[in-house]
């Protein structure tokens, strides 16, 4: 299985580490110098992620829903999908 | 209300965190904590969503006796050796995040104006000082409990810095070095004299008298099972 990586200047840093194949996230490593209110909510992020189609719309349409009952400083869903998309060498660096 | 004020010297990485955990169970609703600190020997922390080994030189930290932990907070990797932590632990905090970043950390600013430097809070959690970076923060809440920590820079060593952080080249390192040179800044003062200042700073931000306290005997116990348990575990160092 394809594996990508990105490394993202947003608000902080984003570093993703991605599965995928047939163009949908098996699955992915969010790490960077981000906050997350609760942090615990990292997780349940990637779980989010994953399953998702290589595709702009649904990978901020998923992470916009994460954000509405989880706080983050440092990353939103526009900047996530960008790293997602990078990763998988759908996007430039 | 009064602020429970400790200073706690100087100690392991591990048991630093692990007392800061131990506080934020022992803290009593009214009675925020105030805790003064340093580091020995000196350390590099990553934030809690980082990758230990993606950020850090473990065997460089080794060689020079450096330690490393991953602490509760996010944010970036920080290099403590000649610097002054605060940690501010309370039940009563503002709901907003942004808000009670700014609450606090004008307990350094105020308290870095009675050095003579004027500083201010810049969102999300850095102080600035003549256009560079004198503080960093960062913050966490469980169970209805605030921890915010945070460093003042007394002194930097940038180039020891980032000997002991990973960078993607070495021609990168010196570019990151001198974009930090330009970017950081210290105090230059001693240990003694900025807590003195940040005491001020604090009480006159938080609007509340210190009370003069110690770490109790049971606190100590607590601090040191956690850090021998958790923070110096590859369990909780290698999380990510």
């Amino acid at each position: 299985m394809p594996e990508g990586k990105s490394v993202l200047k947003a608000q902080k840093l984003l570093k993703i580490t991605l599965h995928y194949a047939d163009d949908r996230i098996h699955a992915l490593q969010i790490r960077g110098d981000f906050f997350m209110h609760p942090e615990e909510d990292l997780e349940k992020l990637e779980k989010k992620m994953a399953g998702s189609v290589l595709e702009r719309g649904e990978l901020e349409q998923r992470a916009k829903e994460f954000l509405q009952t989880t706080q983050v400083f440092g990353f939103d869903e526009k900047s996530l999908a960008e790293a997602i998309l990078q990763a998988s060498g759908k996007a430039p660096p | 209300m009064t602020i429970r004020f400790l200073e706690t010297g100087a100690h392991a990485a591990a048991f630093n965190m692990g007392l800061d955990e131990t506080l934020m169970k022992s803290v009593r609703p009214g009675e925020p904590i105030l805790r003064f600190y340093a580091w020995k020997p000196p350390a590099v922390s990553i934030g809690y969503f980082q990758s230990l080994e993606d950020e850090v030189d473990l065997a460089e930290c080794k060689r020079q006796g450096v330690d490393v932990v991953r602490r509760v907070t996010g944010g970036g990797a920080v290099f403590h050796d000649a610097e002054l932590t605060y940690s501010y632990i309370s039940r009563e905090y503002p709901a907003g995040i942004i808000d009670s970043y700014k609450l606090i950390c004008n307990g350094i600013v105020l308290g870095l104006a009675k050095v003579g430097i004027q500083a201010q809070f810049v969102p999300i959690n850095d102080i600035i000082a003549g256009g560079k970076k004198i503080s960093g923060n960062a913050q966490t809440r469980k169970r209805g409990v605030l921890l915010q920590h945070g460093t003042l820079l007394l002194q930097v060593d940038v180039d020891r810095m980032f000997s002991l952080l990973k960078v993607p080249s070495e021609k990168m390192r010196d570019k990151l070095v001198q974009n930090v040179k330009e970017r950081v800044t210290s105090v230059n003062r001693s240990f003694e004299e900025v807590a003195t200042a940040l005491k001020s700073g604090f009480q006159e931000a938080l609007g509340d008298s210190l009370r003069e306290s110690a770490v109790s005997g049971a606190e100590k116990e607590m601090a040191e099972k956690l850090a021998k348990e958790k923070y110096a575990s590859k369990e909780w160092n290698f999380l990510r």
